[in-house]
């Protein structure tokens, strides 16, 4: 009844939220969003239990996806659903046939990396990228001595992504044998193994990385041996998330080329829920070189420079500016990608022409300076970006006609590295400020929430008063009358109806009145209340200990994936604390 | 070949280009060419001095003139460089005089011996040529110039200053090198080498008309007689008195000679002078022709027309116009020859001051083209032309040259002359006064032809030779910036009312106001670096790209210029411009998208408002499924398919049915039955649609129980319907023959709609007299004005159904039945209450309680096409 006629929510249902694949993807479906009105995002994700890793010596045990703490998406009223669950043992398998899919039956749903028997899944094309990868080192690099650092044997795409390895690598006749690979667990802590792996070849030229975050247990286990990456071994790794532009040297990593996962989901879903057939597609993937491997995804030809081409220019920036193409771009603000084709056409004009005037140059000057300040440096890596303009400097620099007029010419292209240092920097402060102001507000929180002077129901209320301590600008606390036991083991049982019991949205907060409260659990997530401004909600349970307080709706911004966890667990910390207080007074009253 | 323009700024700016462009005169040949509207004769022998000391050994070429054209784009009062560095080819320039020690005109064949003599070499592909005005004898050294040395083309022209008289031709201009200056002489720079490529052609824009003369006497540049008669007497006639008074005219009426192509040639028109005044007899260079005419008149003022050249007797002569269709199409021929020359290295290019005095917009829009080529030249008073493969002196003409050495290309503007909508809407008055001046001139009428110029005159002084606008570009140049230029953010800002400021203010302080209106938004756009149009007057559109401005910038800018338009209004008129921002606006959509945002705008009454051009107004599928629904309400009205159904109303008290509502159906030809909800609005806004279909609803429904005595049946009618007295005169008529009149009843509609009680309460009144009945639909549904329901004096009240439907779980609903119920037991009148949506026994239970008199819904009886009798 509450629900605004056609809006639709979609499911996002995750392995977990904390991995760079997993934050990617919710970034990609998210971007997809804006081009489709009435549609809100859900994320739940998987939630690591604590005390269970001990236990499991097989680490990825406990993220058991058909985890009972997050049935919400059978509970909750869905229009559609997007599926990650990571790798696949037989049992989870299993499992997620028979217990899972039932309970969603009539929903449309959209697998993602996923091998499930029947359903619409949306893979990524893993051979596109890699043999594009290995071709370009075998035949401009001529290397020969390949190794790699594989996923583990229940992961689809970890085998694949091996099978097609060698089957480049052979058709190119280059032997590789189980000594030139290694099992590891598919995250960064694979250090072991990535060392085991260079003992076994010492003269390994170049290591195919399962995934980026292996690739970072190998950069640090070829730290420990002094080896550089991408001057002694080339390295590259899979998914190109953004931790590969991050790392030291970057990585050069196959990424999605012109449509991510979460788009090709999205689209897919929403063919669906239109009454649609389709049919599972692949992604095609391609390598994005940076420093671990030199690679330039798009020559350059001396024609197509000298003739200014727009096409050209265009490819150019996609090269540079590789998220732009994936990313959500509001029509409504400066169109990047026609700002760098202006500015670089004119340098490149200018070149042809050897004369650069005093305002032709303080025109493109301008032009640089609001191409940063409009935000570029979101859709590259700094050193991507500035091995590029290096790259086109020299380019130029070779070819040009007028050392008088290239002056201005490279005076221009060191603005542009100048501006984009400058750019980097100031985000990186203003992200630290952030931080350090919510860590200044979640104390100020805890502090509160140490007071426990008043009634716990007084005190209750001025904890969700000031649940906006944590940074969050839209967000809404859900709580159950009583709170209720988790057991790993059976499905849970939800309450019915569920309190709403504080919404913030842009930042103001409200606290619902006793009538206005209740809510059937199914309408958690299309309560007119939440705000329509922000596209997504990231659904955090409040738990803690074994019990459930409530549901916590954070929206989907940058840093969510890092906090949204800390954040909920605190929430239910404080609310916890406040029950032990009321049964105190409780107890006392029985006295 | 290389080539490369400067705009003068100053002369450590032009030595930092030099510098820059490190030329080498070892290279190969170095023409600089000078073109100046802002020197002085000795300042700009300094300026060629200076250049020199930059490049030695470059050949230097300097003209005067009004305005350059340089990358292909006009500059008014600019001082242009241009350099062409060869590779292999040669250059050669010289400035010679072309009047000899005592003042005598050097006769044009040994001119033209001297020219050879001086640059022509075997190889000599093009020869730019530029005269200072005194020479009279051009056309014919022009003419000479193809036999001396053929093959050769030429290109060039008259040099003037930005000094213009519309009565005589000026001798002002002045040609220059790093040696001088003169105004008596030539100013030549050869081009050529093995391998020099050129093609040089013109475009005019002169349309000849009428007949062709001859010349049968002149007098120097004076033409006495065309065919036997009095030449000025002819051209005075030809445009008409207002001659006398506004001698730019003749910029518009140029003669051509008509003997090989239409070469235009332009005379000026004087009336104030004798023969003497403007042939000093004194002067060697007019013996001649006083010689020549004995009895000649010389001292009495007479009508005279002058050419810029000496003319000869025997030239064939025709009538011409300026005129924009052949200035399009002469620019598009020309243009397709350019574009295709394969070694475009170096453009000049050369246009007519004439033209750009009278079609202010027609030099920029043939440049456009070229705009970003490195094409450069100037404006001339007269120009060289190389047609058909002769070179010749002509006036009215845009000249250019294309040539290279090697093969190249140039940056072109091919969408640049797709906008001639744009040139022709820019002088459409003009082009409208041509054609009516050319049928006038068809039927010989010349007075008809004088009377309506003079009104055309007073236009073409207002709009195109003195527009105070004209700094600021206009809407082709707009449709220009958004293709190319990417200026996709459009804001159109109009003030309207302007007839009804008209009629309480003096003009004085309107245009007051409006130049305030003006300067404000320029200086506003200015300085926030947006691009300013004048689209019309009052009507201003200022334009940004999306890749510089963010559309939540440009639209806060411009809503801070609204307010300083508003506010601004103290001393003047207060005017409330209307703002409109579109985003993501092509050529194609702006008008449109910016016609149905005013459209919105107006009905709303709002003053700004933002319009994306792509996304959120056109609903497709709704219009396609109006127009099916249009065809679907035709097809039944011509086969007979709009088909009464009937529903059963249940007498609550008697437990029967009381009566039946006739319900409108249409069949489509596939049989699908529509119902009213999908086509009643269609047919409402199509009006005679509507008319249509309810007249045949109504006749139906009459004929169906016109005999039947023992159940009644409504009819629902509207507010148009009442209105519609066909349809009325019909329903009296009927009623006043039926056998039972109370077995009718007529639904009427309680809506927003009826605008007139007093009609409907005649008509309630008039029904009841013939013995019908009333009903009142949909009460309740929102639009119900309790005090007028109470005046009509209705026999039935049908509760609107979205309240019975929400009855049983909405308490407000059931409160309203009883509100409704209680107020029947109030009423002296005895009306009865009808209760529609009753779907469920749950419903009809709380009707009863109620009770309501009647039920009508699925309950009881669903609407068929037949009823059980």
């Amino acid at each position: 009844m509450n629900r605004t006629e056609n809006r639709k929510i979609i499911g996002l249902i995750l392995e977990n939220i904390f991995t760079d694949f997993s934050k990617e993807l919710v970034q990609s479906v998210a971007n997809a969003l804006p081009a489709h009105k009435n549609l809100s995002l859900i994320v739940l994700a998987g939630k690591y239990d604590g005390e269970e890793v001990a236990v499991d010596a097989a680490r990825h045990a406990y993220l058991t996806v058909y985890n009972s703490v997050f049935e919400l998406e059978s509970v909750c009223n869905f229009d559609g659903l997007i599926i990650h669950l990571g790798s696949m043992t037989p049992e989870k398998k299993q499992r997620i046939k028979t217990g899972y899919l039932k309970a969603s039956r009539n929903i449309p749903k959209v697998f993602i990396a996923s091998d499930i028997e029947d359903e619409t899944i949306i893979n990524y094309d893993n051979e596109s990228g890699i043999r594009e990868a290995v071709n370009y080192l075998v035949n401009i690099n001529g290397l020969s001595r390949f190794c790699m650092l594989g996923g583990r044997d229940d992961n689809v795409d970890a085998c694949a992504r091996k099978t097609i390895f060698i089957r480049c690598l052979k058709e190119n006749h280059i032997s590789f044998s189980e000594q030139n690979y290694e099992k590891t667990d598919m995250s960064s802590e694979c250090q072991d193994a990535a060392e085991k792996l260079l003992e076994n070849n010492p003269d390994v030229q170049a290591v195919f990385c399962v995934n980026d975050a292996v690739a970072k247990g190998l950069y640090a286990a070829m730290q420990e041996k002094d080896l550089i990456p991408g001057k002694d071994v080339l390295v590259f790794g899979f998914d190109n998330t953004h931790l590969s532009g991050e790392m030291i040297p970057s990585l050069s990593s196959i990424g999605a080329d012109q449509c991510t996962l979460g788009k090709k989901a999205l689209d897919v879903l929403l063919c669906k829920l239109n009454g649609e057939e389709t049919g599972s597609f692949l992604v095609s993937t391609r390598l994005y070189g940076r420093e671990s491997l030199q690679y330039a995804m798009y020559d350059y030809t001396e024609q197509e420079m000298m003739n200014v081409s727009p096409a050209f220019i265009y490819r150019m920036f996609d090269d540079c500016f590789y998220r732009y193409r994936n990313s959500y771009i509001d029509r409504e603000n400066v169109n990047l990608r026609r700002l760098f084709y202006e500015f670089m056409s004119k340098m490149l004009f200018a070149m042809r022409k050897r004369y650069m005037s005093i305002e032709n140059f303080n025109e493109i000057q301008k032009m640089i300076d609001k191409f940063f300040e409009k935000g570029a440096m979101e859709y590259t890596d700094a050193r991507k970006l500035i091995k590029n303009v290096e790259r086109l400097q020299s380019f130029i620099n070779i070819r040009q006609k007028s050392i008088a007029a290239n002056v201005m010419i490279n005076r221009l292209f060191l603005r542009m590295k100048d501006r984009a240092i400058c750019a980097l920097a100031e985000q990186r402060s203003r992200e630290n400020t952030a931080h350090l102001e919510s860590i200044r507000a979640e104390q100020e929180f805890l502090v509160l929430c140490m007071n426990t002077a008043g009634s716990p129901e007084k005190n209750l209320e001025k904890m969700l008063q000031n649940i906006d301590k944590f940074g969050l600008k839209n967000a809404a606390v859900y709580l159950f009358d009583t709170p209720f036991h988790f057991n790993q083991n059976k499905p849970s049982d939800f309450p019915e109806y569920i309190r709403l019991r504080c919404v913030l949205k842009s930042g103001e907060i409200y606290l619902p009145a006793k009538e206005r409260q209740n809510c059937h659990i199914s309408n958690i997530f299309s309560r007119d209340e939440l705000s329509l401004k922000c596209s997504g909600y990231v659904a955090f349970t409040l738990f803690y200990r074994d019990m459930i307080y409530g549901i916590f709706l954070c929206e989907l911004t940058d840093d969510i994936y890092e906090k949204g966890d800390y954040i909920a667990l605190q929430l239910s910390k404080a609310i916890y604390m406040n029950d032990l207080q009321k049964e105190k007074i409780l107890a006392s009253y029985r006295l | 070949m290389f080539t490369w323009n400067f705009q003068y700024i100053s002369k450590a700016r032009l030595a930092e280009a030099f510098h820059q462009l490190m030329l080498n005169p070892h290279n190969g040949d170095i023409l600089i060419r000078i073109h100046t509207a802002i020197h002085l004769e000795e300042e700009a022998v300094d300026l060629a001095r200076f250049i020199a000391q930059l490049v030695p050994g470059a050949h230097i070429f300097g003209t005067s003139t009004s305005a350059v054209i340089g990358w292909g784009k006009l500059m008014p009062n600019q001082c242009i460089v241009s350099v062409t560095q060869t590779e292999h080819g040669n250059v050669h320039t010289a400035l010679l005089p072309t009047y000899d020690q005592s003042d005598k005109p050097v006769p044009a064949e040994i001119l033209c011996r001297n020219v050879k003599a001086e640059v022509i070499d075997p190889n000599t592909r093009l020869l730019l040529t530029f005269m200072t005005r005194k020479y009279l004898d051009v056309y014919r050294f022009v003419e000479v110039c193809n036999e001396q040395f053929p093959g050769v083309q030429m290109i060039g022209g008259l040099a003037n200053t930005s000094e213009i008289s519309l009565k005589k031709f000026l001798d002002s201009g002045f040609v220059f090198n790093e040696n001088g200056w003169t105004n008596k002489g030539i100013i030549l720079a050869a081009i050529g080498g093995e391998e020099v490529e050129s093609y040089s052609s013109y475009a005019t824009g002169v349309q000849a008309i009428g007949k062709e003369v001859e010349i049968t006497d002149t007098f120097g540049t004076c033409i006495l007689s065309l065919d036997g008669r009095d030449a000025a007497e002819e051209y005075r006639i030809g445009i008409g008195d207002e001659l006398r008074n506004r001698p730019e005219l003749t910029n518009l009426f140029p003669y051509v000679y008509s003997e090989t192509s239409d070469i235009p040639i332009f005379v000026r028109f004087s009336d104030d002078q004798s023969l003497s005044d403007v042939f000093p007899e004194t002067a060697p260079i007019n013996a001649e022709s006083y010689a020549s005419h004995p009895d000649i008149e010389k001292y009495q003022k007479r009508d005279m027309i002058n050419a810029n050249h000496n003319v000869q007797v025997g030239k064939h002569l025709k009538r011409a116009f300026i005129y924009d269709r052949k200035i399009i199409s002469d620019n598009r021929a020309l243009f397709r020859h350019i574009e295709n020359f394969p070694k475009a290295e170096t453009i000049f290019g050369y246009s007519c001051i004439a033209r750009s005095m009278i079609y202010s917009n027609c030099v920029k829009w043939e440049l456009s083209a070229y705009e970003n080529s490195n094409m450069c030249g100037c404006i001339t008073e007269g120009e060289i032309a190389h047609v058909s493969g002769r070179n010749t002196f002509a006036n009215c003409s845009f000249v250019v040259s294309v040539f290279g050495e090697k093969p190249a290309t140039q940056e072109y503007n091919p969408y640049a002359f797709s906008y001639t909508d744009t040139l022709v809407a820019d002088n459409q008055e003009l082009l409208e006064y041509l054609c009516d001046v050319e049928n006038l001139f068809a039927q010989t009428e010349h007075f008809a032809a004088a009377d309506s110029l003079k009104a055309f005159v007073r236009d073409c002084e207002l709009k195109l030779l003195y527009s105070e606008s004209g700094e600021i570009p206009n809407a082709a140049a707009m449709n220009i910036d958004i293709k190319l230029k990417g200026y996709d953010r459009i804001c159109m800002i109009n003030v309207f009312d302007i007839s009804s400021m008209q009629t309480v203010f003096p003009e004085h302080m309107i245009s007051l106001t409006y130049k305030n209106y003006i300067s404000n938004c320029v200086s506003y756009a200015r300085k926030h670096d947006y691009r300013i149009y004048i689209i019309d007057k009052w009507h201003i559109a200022i334009g940004a790209p999306s890749y510089m401005v963010a559309l939540s910038e440009f639209v806060s800018d411009m809503q801070r210029l609204q307010r300083i338009l508003f506010e601004a209004t103290e001393e003047y008129i207060a005017i409330v411009p209307i703002f409109c921002v579109i985003n993501d606006c092509t050529v194609d959509n702006l008008h449109s998208v910016y016609y149905s945002a005013r459209m919105e705008m107006s009905q709303k009454n709002i003053q700004f408002y933002v319009r994306d051009a792509k996304f959120g107004k056109v609903d497709e599928e709704n219009i396609r499924e109006r127009y099916h629904m249009v065809n679907v309400i035709n097809y039944a009205i011509a086969h007979d398919k709009i088909i009464p159904y009937f529903q059963g109303i249940y007498d609550n008290a008697k437990k029967t049915i009381h009566h039946y509502e006739s319900l409108m159906r249409l069949e489509d030809e596939n049989g699908k039955i529509y119902y009213p909800g999908s086509f009643l609005d269609v047919a409402r806004s199509y009006g005679l649609l509507y008319d249509s279909i309810s007249e045949i609803m109504i006749r139906k429904v009459f004929e169906k129980f016109r005999f039947i005595e023992n159940r009644s049946v409504s009819i629902n009618l509207s507010i148009r319907d009442i209105k519609n007295p066909e349809i009325i005169d019909y329903i009296y008529e009927f009623l006043s023959t039926a056998g039972h009149p109370e077995n009718f009843v007529f639904e009427i509609l309680e809506n927003e709609d009826i605008d007139d009680y007093e009609e409907m309460i005649n008509f309630v009144d008039k029904i009841h007299n013939l013995g019908a009945q009333i009903s009142i639909d949909d009460f309740g549904s929102g639009f119900s004005n309790l005090q007028h329901i109470a005046s009509i004096q209705s026999d039935y009240l049908k509760i609107d159904g979205s309240i019975i439907r929400n009855c049983c779980e909405d308490k407000e609903a059931e409160n309203l039945v009883a509100l409704m119920a209680d107020w029947k037991k109030l009423n002296t009148r005895g009306i009865r209450i009808i209760a529609e949506f009753v779907e469920n026994e749950a419903i009809q239970e709380k009707m009863l309680a109620y009770g309501i008199d009647y039920s009508q819904g699925y309950l009881f009886s669903k609407p068929e096409p037949e009823i059980a009798l």
